[in-house]
């Protein structure tokens, strides 16, 4: 057997053969592709940190003579490729996220809103594909306590603060609508960033108590919380979305849900379709997380101008936001009554609106811009026309430049209403036809991500 | 065909989209783009740079051959594409433009860009009611490798008054909408020439092909076939397709759609 001091160099030399692929994938990426600034950043940290790493490495065992010394470096090996395997798994898909396969434009935009929100005016999201069909947020702290345990032993950068990242289906590239979920996504690393699960537990431990008294054991007290926690976070994502984007949030939701197969004929709620749809369980049910983003929709003026769309969306939305407390259920086994922890959950929900006004405060409400902007936009839309300069008035060259929630808000409200106002304009398109609709559907969606593009330009947020 | 001055073209620029008469050019990065009679138009950030086809050449008979034959690249603003010499690539203006129902356009290519012996445009009319990004087919002549960086002007557009009195009712879908490059909309040739009474074609691979005479000998011994016998021979059609035996180009398949 060879010496342990050659086995500590071999184990060496294997980490850092493993380094290097990674290192050398996010620096000799495909030379024809773009990546966003925030894909860049993540890149480049990886790269920063795999050459300290590698640094770290080259010296083992260096100047240790004792067998314990050897073992204490072996298990430092096995501790930095746990890290790096951990890493691993995100490389690859963001490597495949370059400008062409991701709705780069709208993206930008995003960021850009996430950025108006004072506390977050330097934040970045690197974002990177996922084979689910599904949108994810990598939970920051786990990923940040991997990655800077790796940065503590080899003395490398640790991960930027001001750094998330989500991944998007793979499918969705060329989405505008579906993708207005990922402000979802940013809800989570605001969540986590603003330490509102460690501020919400307290509040809901004594909701528990107040409640149920002493009925639940200790330790189901911890899995009731942990789940009630996780129920607050999931709802002030969605909450945050709307109070981000619009309605825009909710009628992808539906859409990507199929919400609104809970509806009968009439576009009421049916009892039969919408089993299953009120129940608590590892999330908070699709109605209810409807009906909350229905009372955010209320608070911040968009719900009068809402209703009025004609659309099964927002049918749903409605019907949900008529929803009694009483009309969730939730089930658990063991010995607690389920509706008094569901009781002791709603007494805290305030409190997740509550801490959605603090963070976002000094956001510019989206419900103005979306107002000012949506007939035009609409009827440029319905012309086969980018929407990102619009007459002001007939006569003068004068032209409005509709921000990103007018834009989504309006395009969205168009594609659920009024995309027959297009096809009818366009010979042998036939309304009726699922491909057709699907096909201007698509270009809705093209002329609408050229527009945040042609504003962002406008307005001279990027330079030329 | 008169060519629209600067007045008349922001006379167009003023009326409401839905007029169809009105003219719209967004995004306008400059009101200095404008010319006496002509507008600059930029380089947009979608290229198809022509690749080697899995065919030896593109046949427009393979609906496939054009989508195969090119690869999507983009470069954002700030960055470049390099053109070889002597080699093509399609572009798109980073302006979308829509034109009024009785004005044609003509783009031409900015004689800065042409003196460095590249030409944007070899098919460069455009027709009115248009509204897109236009395809630029964007040729390097010279010998020597150029940069070619997205946002920057590389066009100029004329338009011109096409004396047409009456909008039509209702758009071709064919103009409406580009925001990336287009590969071409390869049309089946046979088609053509059948509208010019030509029966017979000579296709790359199938050899001469009468499609008329084929279609009337098939239909003739279907009809020969009983409706379950009839059925038969469609599966085993369908069966030959699946399979990759009888491939979309193929004169024969389209006399068994799916």
């Amino acid at each position: 057997m060879a010496a342990l001091s050659e086995q500590v160099r071999h184990d060496a030399a294997s980490l850092y053969q493993f380094v290097c692929s990674i290192v050398d994938l996010c620096e000799s990426r495909n030379p024809a592709a773009a990546y966003l600034s925030s894909s860049e950043r993540f890149f480049e940290y990886l790269v920063e940190l795999g050459r300290a790493t590698k640094e770290y490495v080259r010296k083992f065992p260096g100047s240790r003579t004792q067998p314990a010394e050897f073992l204490d470096l072996r298990d430092e090996v096995a501790v930095l490729r746990a890290g790096w395997q951990f890493l691993h798994a995100l490389v690859r898909p963001a490597l495949e996220s370059d400008t062409l396969h991701l709705p780069s434009s709208l993206i930008q935009g995003l960021i850009a809103r996430f950025r108006e929100i004072p506390k977050y005016s330097k934040t970045d999201f690197a974002i990177f594909h996922t084979d689910e069909f599904n949108y994810l947020t990598v939970r920051l702290n786990v990923f940040k306590r991997n990655a800077d345990r790796i940065a503590s032993l080899v003395h490398g950068p640790s991960f930027p603060d001001e750094l998330g990242l989500i991944g998007i289906p793979y499918s969705q590239s060329a989405s505008l609508f579906m993708n207005c979920l990922i402000p979802h996504e940013m809800g989570h690393y605001v969540f986590a960033d603003a330490g509102l699960g460690t501020k919400l537990r307290p509040v809901i431990e004594q909701q528990l108590v107040n409640n149920l008294g002493n009925q639940l054991t200790p330790l189901d007290r911890i899995a009731v919380t942990d789940a009630l926690t996780k129920w607050c976070e999931e709802l002030f994502c969605d909450v945050f979305a709307v109070r981000l984007v619009g309605f825009s949030y909710s009628l992808a939701f539906v859409e990507l849900f199929d919400t609104a197969k809970a509806l009968d004929e009439n576009g009421k709620l049916s009892a039969v379709r919408s089993m299953g749809m009120a129940e608590f369980d590892e999330y908070p049910p699709d109605l209810f997380r409807v009906k909350l983003q229905a009372a955010i929709l209320v608070k911040d003026r968009w719900w009068p101008e809402l209703v009025k769309v004609n659309s099964h969306y927002v049918q749903l939305l409605q019907a949900a936001e008529q929803m009694k407390d009483a009309d969730f259920g939730y089930t658990i086994s063991g010995t607690a009554d389920p509706g008094k922890i569901l009781s002791a959950f709603l007494t805290v929900l305030p409190q997740v609106f509550t801490e959605l006004d603090a963070v976002t405060a000094g956001l510019k409400p989206g419900f103005e811009a979306w107002k000012r902007a949506s007939t035009g936009v609409e009827t440029y839309l319905e012309h086969g026309v980018v929407p990102s300069s619009l007459l002001e008035k007939k006569g003068e060259l004068k032209f409005a430049r509709p921000d990103l929630v007018g834009l989504l808000n309006s395009s969205y409200k168009f594609y659920v209403e009024s995309l027959d106002r297009l096809i009818a304009h366009i010979k042998d398109a036939e309304v009726s036809d699922v491909g057709t609709r699907s096909v201007w559907a698509a270009k809705v969606q093209t002329w609408t991500s050229k527009a945040i593009e042609d504003v962002s330009l406008l307005e001279g947020k990027r330079s030329i | 065909m008169a060519v629209l001055s600067k007045s008349e073209i922001d006379d167009r620029r003023k009326l409401p989209v839905s007029e169809p008469d009105s003219l719209v050019i967004t995004p306008l990065l400059e009101e200095d783009a404008f010319d006496e009679e002509s507008v600059d138009l930029r380089l947009g950030t979608y290229f198809l740079m022509p690749q080697i086809p899995p065919q030896p050449f593109i046949d427009p008979n393979s609906p496939q051959a054009a989508v195969q034959s090119y690869l999507r690249l983009h470069t954002p603003l700030g960055s470049y594409f390099v053109l070889p010499a002597h080699q093509t690539v399609l572009g798109a203006t980073l302006e979308y433009i829509k034109l009024p129902f009785d004005v044609s356009g003509q783009i031409l290519t900015k004689s800065s860009v042409a003196r460095m012996f590249m030409v944007i445009e070899t098919a460069p009319w455009i027709h009115p009611l248009y509204r897109g990004c236009l395809t630029l087919e964007i040729a390097n002549v010279s010998n020597t490798a150029i940069a070619l960086y997205p946002g920057t002007p590389i066009g100029q557009l004329v338009l011109l008054r096409a004396g047409i009195k009456e909008p039509p009712k209702q758009l071709s879908g064919s103009y409406v909408g580009p925001v990336y490059p287009e590969a071409p909309a390869l049309r089946h040739p046979g088609q053509a020439l059948k509208q010019i009474g030509l029966q017979k074609y000579r296709h790359p691979f199938y050899g001469w092909v009468d499609e008329k005479k084929m279609e009337e000998q098939i239909n003739g011994a279907m009809a020969k076939l009983s409706p379950d016998e009839q059925q038969k021979v469609k599966a085993v059609v369908r069966i030959l397709q699946d399979n990759g035996a009888l491939p979309t180009d193929n004169p024969a398949t389209g006399l068994f759609p799916k």
